[in-house]
């Protein structure tokens, strides 16, 4: 029987000759299959490490092997050092090309550094391949665990967790305000469940974690406790041992310290770094009035199970779909319609096996990194080919040297390796300085995916992943610049030596490797700019799209009243009061109160009653809805189109009224004024308990929730009828001085003297508008940044190709110009070669733009893949800096002084 | 091809090859492994630097194939043992250690004089 590693083997061991290959092949495959066996027995990084080890093993003994009499220290000093004095000899050249090749690896190793902590890496708990999130399986495609699930769901599951699992765990991330005032101080907060550090198999540093009997309602014996992350310890507490014991004010709630996490522990979700984790059973201590522990219809949390040794994702699945029905049946949502409630009990569990924890980060982030990885990817390309051009040009200055050592004696072998050992040091100072650039890279990128929402932190230390994919980047590049001129050595014949001097045609045959590689690194750069021009018009567009309301310049101030006993209608107008009171302050303009405000995350949306016989789909009778209180429009300037704004008449008891925008006009009245009719909606009715809502007003659209997507039906509602307001609302602050910088202060002095109880958080709307941007930002910041490093390497590639021509057909021109060649005729031969090699690398980079960009079709927006402005603007930037770079040294060609040439010839 | 010096110390890997063959004849990863275990791991020849020196070994004529023992499982390759050639260099190099060792220990009381 014979294995894939069996085959593998067996095609290195081919690189031995033929003699050690029949004296000792069967003996080494022996010892192959038992060092392998053995490997494999101590785990997969085992197995990988001796890969590794064989391949190398292999490669070094086989060449010392074919090498005849050559030792491998005799080849190490002698090429190295040879190699070392060529590198000196042209320190611009080297300098040059380290640098470029540790942009192109570097670049490549940050994105793939970030990609490997998202994505790749397990999390640092026990045994992490046996966790699974729970999940379900949508009726087309595959299982997916990026489900949120409801508490009564969890302790339904909590129950049964012996029946499929060996335990599971619950959690879900929030934001605590550790502040005793109103003045808020969030951290990264962690509601646990009791057994989540158990299953995850993670010891406390410092004290205990939480433990089952800690996550009961309420709080458990020892009342309610707190464990926290490693990083807040040092932070906090300055790494004080001490702190066991002490108690931390979470949400105004007092919780005791029982224990610290150690370092390498972030908690479950890959992307952040939780500062404080909390039981799940204390959540009605922290939400007094609104806790969600009973809430059917609150989906908040996450679920992980730890497999049974020896049972696969599949087998568990299947018996916990055994359990399905009793699950369902047991946490069956209120308020849902008789298909809504047929599809919660059918939808079927899943369990995904989970290894590397859950990421929100990494649905987020995974298509755009690869995309970049992939540009900078080309980068490197192009920066391969500028190298071996360098190298070629190199080789074929020394070509007589080449050939004398040939005509002395030295094997080709030899000089080939002298040369590839040259490429060697070029790689291995690009890959060094590469690993530089990649840890820094990858931190700049990692620090600018933090908002005010969320802040990522990533593990981007080095481990094995890391070290072999910088390690095989830095070999194919050097397979790729070093190869072509070592190869050019074995067309060398040591009779040249003898015939010719001085003055040499050119290292290969017509320079047909130096015109591929322009080809070529036109080609890719015509693709980056491409990429660059998508990205950053994606973003442009994003960033400059007509919202329908005015970016920036107000203060967004969220306060949070669930302190407050007041609800219902009271809670409305205290919401309203909190409004008054921020207007109050002196060099505030305006403040107003809403739900929500433009894509901040929070959301609602609401079903509108159709007449029967409708064309339109469940989906597009949703709607989206906002409450807010009187002057929000022209606060946000939202234009006003047709009736009026909320004012004193709209209280509680007088007719329900509502705003709705021009894209619900349309597509709830058909093109009919709104202005005056009536709608209803379906179920509960949102923001009031009107059945009917009469509007009294049409404004003109404007964006809801994403920037991205087009604009949707919106029902605007007034805060005063509002009998069910949640616990949170916004107070959007706009200042007189344009600046509220000294602002905010006093508003919160003034909000607090309103509700004392309230607890407040700051941003501003253009803080919000970016954060929503950021991926997009990123993106184009990124694609931009190596469109023209891209640009300039394809620059001085050509650059150097032309210089190099001039160079060598310089007797030629010289003496065109002494038979009366103009100076622009000069000018125009040396570019009319170079100008056709651009025009086939455009050709072949328009070709591999098309066919890549469809990649990238869902990162765009308001464009498309094949966008031919794109295209065109790219070709032309490209043209014209290729133009400008073989302009440069044809110029240089006219200034060619015949006689000087003639008599030299 | 150069030859393993018999006057000058012997190469680690050259001893602990001619040491593992000492015992009888071995296939080669049996060698590799008594090398491993007798050195308590500190050596482990890889196996392509294992073959090489033994093929310089086979070339210099200090070891030699021999006969595996009947129905041996043919694919762990062939077996080796030490020649006579062999067994001269071994020695010499016991006896070259010998020395040294003697010449340490005629140092010894010295030092610890010197240490009190």
């Amino acid at each position: 029987m014979t294995s894939r590693a069996d085959r593998v083997f067996a095609g290195l061991l081919r690189s031995y000759s033929a003699r050690t290959r029949a004296r000792f092949g069967t003996a080494m495959h022996h010892a192959f299959s038992c060092e392998l066996d053995r490997a494999r027995a101590k785990g997969r990084r085992a197995t990988f490490m001796f890969w590794c080890v064989t391949v190398i093993d292999t490669i070094r003994f086989a060449i010392a092997d074919r090498a005849g009499g050559l030792t491998m220290r005799g080849m190490l000093t002698v090429d190295w050092r040879d190699a070392w004095r060529a590198v000196r000899a042209a320190p611009i050249v080297t300098l040059f090309a380290v640098v470029s090749l540790a942009l192109g690896i570097g670049g490549v190793t940050a994105l793939f550094t970030i990609l490997n902590s998202l994505a790749l890496k397990p999390l640092p708990v026990r045994d992490p391949d046996r966790l699974v999130l729970l999940g379900e399986t949508p009726s087309s495609g595959n299982p997916s665990g990026d489900t949120s699930w409801t508490n009564p769901i969890w302790e339904a599951v909590r129950d049964r967790q012996q029946e499929f699992s060996e335990g599971a765990f619950a959690w879900a991330t929030d934001k605590f305000n550790l502040s005793s005032t109103s003045a808020s101080d969030m951290v990264e907060g962690l509601w646990v469940s009791g057994s989540l550090f158990e299953v995850l198999g993670v010891s406390p540093m410092l004290g205990r974690t939480v433990r089952a009997s800690d996550d009961v309602r309420g709080g458990g014996p020892d009342g309610a406790v707190a464990v926290i992350g490693y990083g807040f310890w040092r932070r906090r507490f300055g790494g004080n041992p001490g702190v066991i014991g002490r108690t931390l004010t979470i949400e105004r709630v007092p919780f005791t310290i029982v224990g610290v996490t150690p370092a390498r522990f972030f908690g479950p979700d890959v992307g952040g770094v939780f500062d404080v984790a909390i039981p799940l059973g204390t959540e009605p201590l922290v939400r007094p009035r609104n806790h969600a522990l009973d809430g059917r219809s609150v989906w908040w949390m996450n679920i992980m199970a730890r497999l049974k040794p020896g049972v696969t994702a599949e087998q568990a699945t299947a018996q916990l779909l055994a359990l399905q029905p009793e699950i369902r049946q047991a946490t069956m949502p209120p308020g849902r319609s008789a298909d809504a409630r047929q599809k919660y009990l059918a939808d079927p569990f899943a369990l995904v096996a989970s290894p590397q924890g859950r990421s929100p980060l990494r649905r987020q982030y995974g298509a755009p990194l690869t995309a970049m990885l992939w540009v900078v990817a080309l980068v490197l390309l192009i920066a391969c080919a500028n190298i071996a051009n360098l190298l070629i040009a190199r080789a074929s200055s020394r070509r007589h040297e080449l050939t004398l050592r040939l005509a002395l004696g030295a094997s080709r072998f030899r000089v080939a390796r002298q040369l590839l050992a040259e490429g060697l040091l070029l790689a291995a100072g690009g890959a060094l300085l590469g690993a530089v650039f990649a840890a820094w890279g990858s931190r700049a990128v990692v620090a600018q995916l933090t908002t005010f929402a969320a802040t990522v932190r990533l593990d981007l230390g080095l481990d094995w992943r890391v070290l072999g994919f910088i390690s095989g980047v830095s070999a194919i590049a050097t397979i790729l610049f070093a190869v072509a001129p070592a190869w050019g050595v074995s067309r060398l014949s040591p009779m040249e030596a003898l015939k010719e001097h001085g003055r040499s045609s050119s290292f290969e045959r017509r320079g047909s490797i130096r015109q591929a590689t322009v080809v070529i690194q036109v080609a890719l750069s015509l693709t980056l700019v491409v990429a660059a021009g998508l990205f950053t018009r994606t973003f442009f567009a994003l960033a400059t799209r007509d919202a329908g309301f005015t970016r920036g310049g107000l203060l967004l101030v969220n306060a949070n009243v669930d302190r407050n006993p007041v609800a219902g209608l009271e809670r409305s107008a205290l919401f309203e009061r909190l409004g008054d009171a921020a207007r109050s302050v002196p060099g505030v303009s305006a403040a107003v109160v809403s739900f929500t405000t433009p894509i901040a995350r929070a959301g609602m949306n609401t079903m509108i009653a159709v007449p029967p016989g409708s064309a339109l789909s469940q989906r597009e009778r949703m709607t989206w809805v906002n409450v807010l209180s009187p002057g929000w429009f022209g606060t946000f300037g939202v234009r006003l189109s047709a009736g009026r704004d909320f004012d004193s008449r709209d209280r509680p008891g007088s007719p329900g009224v509502a705003i709705v925008n021009r894209t619900f006009e349309r597509r709830f009245f058909g093109g009919r004024p709104a202005l005056g009719a009536t709608f209803t909606t379906v179920g509960p009715s949102p923001g009031s308990g009107h059945p009917v809502y009469e509007v009294v007003g049409v404004v003109e659209d404007a964006v809801y929730r994403s920037l991205r997507a087009p604009m949707e039906p919106t029902v605007y509602l007034p805060l005063r009828q509002w009998d069910g307001p949640p616990s949170v609302a916004t107070i959007a602050v706009g200042a007189a001085a344009g600046s509220w910088s000294g602002v905010a202060k006093d508003v919160a002095a003034a909000i607090a003297k309103e509700d004392p109880t309230a607890v407040l958080s700051f941003r501003s709307l253009d803080e919000q508008i970016n954060a929503a941007l950021t991926q997009e930002r990123l993106v184009a910041a990124l694609a931009a940044f190596f469109g023209i490093l891209g640009l300039v390497l394809s620059a001085v590639g050509l650059y150097g190709v032309t210089a190099y021509a001039v160079v060598s057909r310089r007797a030629e021109i010289g003496i065109r110009m002494a038979l009366g060649a103009s100076t622009d005729g000069v000018v125009r031969l040396m570019l009319r070669r170079i100008a056709w090699l651009v025009g086939w690398g455009v050709l072949l980079g328009a070709c591999l733009s098309a066919w890549a960009s469809t990649f990238v079709r869902t990162l765009l927006y308001g464009l498309e893949p094949r966008d031919p402005v794109t295209f065109a603007g790219s070709a032309l930037v490209l043209a014209a800096v290729a133009a400008f770079a073989a302009w440069l040294p044809a110029r240089r060609a006219a200034r060619i002084d015949p006689m000087t040439v003639l008599r030299d010839w | 091809m150069s030859k393993t010096d018999i006057s000058a110390p012997l190469k680690p890997a050259v001893f602990h090859i001619l040491l593992a063959l000492a015992d009888g004849p071995v296939h080669g990863y049996a060698a590799m492994q008594r090398i491993r275990e007798r050195s308590g791991g500190s050596i482990r020849l890889s196996t392509g630097s294992f073959y090489r020196h033994l093929s310089k070994l086979l070339d210099e004529g200090l070891v030699e194939e021999a006969a595996g023992p009947a129905g041996d499982d043919p694919r762990r390759g062939a077996y080796y043992r030490i020649t006579a050639p062999g067994r001269q260099v071994l020695a010499r190099e016991r006896d070259r250690l010998a020395a040294l060792v003697a010449a340490l220990d005629a140092l010894r009381p010295a030092s610890r004089r010197g240490r009190a």
